[in-house]
């Protein structure tokens, strides 16, 4: 007489759409881990390019690859997708006492805070700093 | 509809074979998943062998796999389920027969969590009560629902890749405790629930909550319980850092 062991399979994350939607979530996190590694390494190239070669096209070669917009709308997904997920995790860890209703509130809340804040930081520093250069 | 079809997942622990049955069960308006499986017994004389005990929910005996999902077939109505109902023992366990599973790890997984309020005897009187404040109450009352049905170590997908981790409802119950006013030992429960298996193996997944039939929201429990863990390391080290200062000084 034997028990029968039951463990996940290689593809359990697909079996159900919560286990799918961490996936996701997951895989957004190394890809927005890589693309900060990746815009780092670029912000060094692009900084020793203008110090040392202003006027050559060497600036411009990165932005005319095809990879670069699809790279960068991936990104915006990704972070949008990221912060969707923080924000819902974020009432939960108070200390406070809140209902499941008051969470949404909060979520809403949160999500509303983040898109001002994400219109202020693009104005005032993002666009400001773009108009000066 | 004249009938509901159960399939039913099958385990002969004596010949080690899985198999799947099919029954049909009359329509009735008001039958559960429970209901249907007793009439299977009672009608067919099947050797099925499923857990139950309460038939409200209360005892947490009945939980099963039921189109994919836990659930407590007391508590849910055939009416509302896709024909035909598939029914499979709790997912993560090991199965003993048919739908009864062994969850005794799990059970054992509660004993980290130190589920009883420690409370310090010169504080009170032998016939003083310990009375809670509702304010007081509320904090842990979201958590103390919990039923140990284990819906959510069959929901948790961490727990079925590595059985040592402690588990979503063990952190629902250490979070109840710990909010408990009267409690006095939640350093000793942080340090166990803070371990190599602890909280923070958990991924937050969330499904767990989604499957309380009590809605105690495990996978909140154990996200403030990582928070806490935190706060309660950094304690941890202050105090061993002034203990060793104050060594150093006297010495």
């Amino acid at each position: 007489m034997k028990y029968l062991e039951q463990k996940p399979g290689p593809l359990w994350w697909t079996k159900n759409p919560r286990y799918f939607m961490y996936f996701v979530r997951e895989i957004n996190g190394i890809l927005l881990g890589f693309l900060a590694f990746a815009s780092i390494i670029t912000l060094i190239a692009v900084s020793l390019i203008w110090k040392y070669a202003l006027n050559s096209n060497a600036l411009f070669i990165g932005t005319a690859n095809i990879l670069i917009p699809v790279l960068i709308c991936a990104t915006i997904v990704s972070s949008i997708i990221h912060t969707l997920t923080w924000l819902d995790a974020m009432p939960k860890i108070l200390p406070l006492q809140l209902s499941k209703n008051r969470q949404k509130i909060a979520y809403v809340i949160l999500i509303i805070f983040w898109l001002g804040l994400s219109y202020i930081l693009l104005n005032i520093f993002y666009l400001s700093y773009a108009t000066v250069v | 509809m004249q009938h509901f079809t159960l399939r039913i997942q099958r385990y002969d622990p004596e010949k080690e074979t899985v198999f799947f049955e099919e029954h049909n069960v009359p329509w009735t308006e008001d039958f559960t998943v429970l209901d249907a499986l007793n009439h299977i017994k009672d009608k067919t004389g099947a050797s099925l062998a499923y857990r139950w005990a309460c038939r409200m929910g209360i005892c947490g005996s009945c939980g099963a796999i039921v189109n994919g999902k836990p659930i407590l077939m007391c508590s849910t109505f055939c009416r509302d389920l896709k024909q035909p109902i598939r029914i499979r023992p709790l997912a993560n366990f090991p199965v003993i027969k048919d739908l009864v599973v062994d969850t005794d790890d799990a059970m054992n997984k509660f004993r980290e969590a130190m589920p009883y309020t420690k409370i310090q005897k010169q504080h009170i009187a032998p016939t003083e009560e310990t009375l809670q404040t509702p304010a007081q109450l509320r904090k842990l009352k979201y958590a103390s629902q919990c039923i140990k049905c284990m819906l959510c170590y069959s929901a948790c997908p961490v727990y079925g890749l590595n059985k040592d981790f402690v588990g979503p409802a063990a952190g629902a119950v250490a979070e109840r405790y710990n909010k408990d006013s009267r409690d006095e030992i939640k350093d000793k429960r942080m340090d166990s629930m803070t371990g190599d298996n602890g909280v923070y193996k958990c991924s937050y997944i969330g499904e767990c909550s989604q499957v309380c039939p009590k809605s105690v929201d495990p996978a909140a429990a154990l996200q403030k319980l990582k928070v806490a863990g935190i706060f309660h390391t950094a304690k941890s080290i202050a105090k061993s850092a002034s203990a060793a200062i104050s060594s150093k000084r006297k010495s």
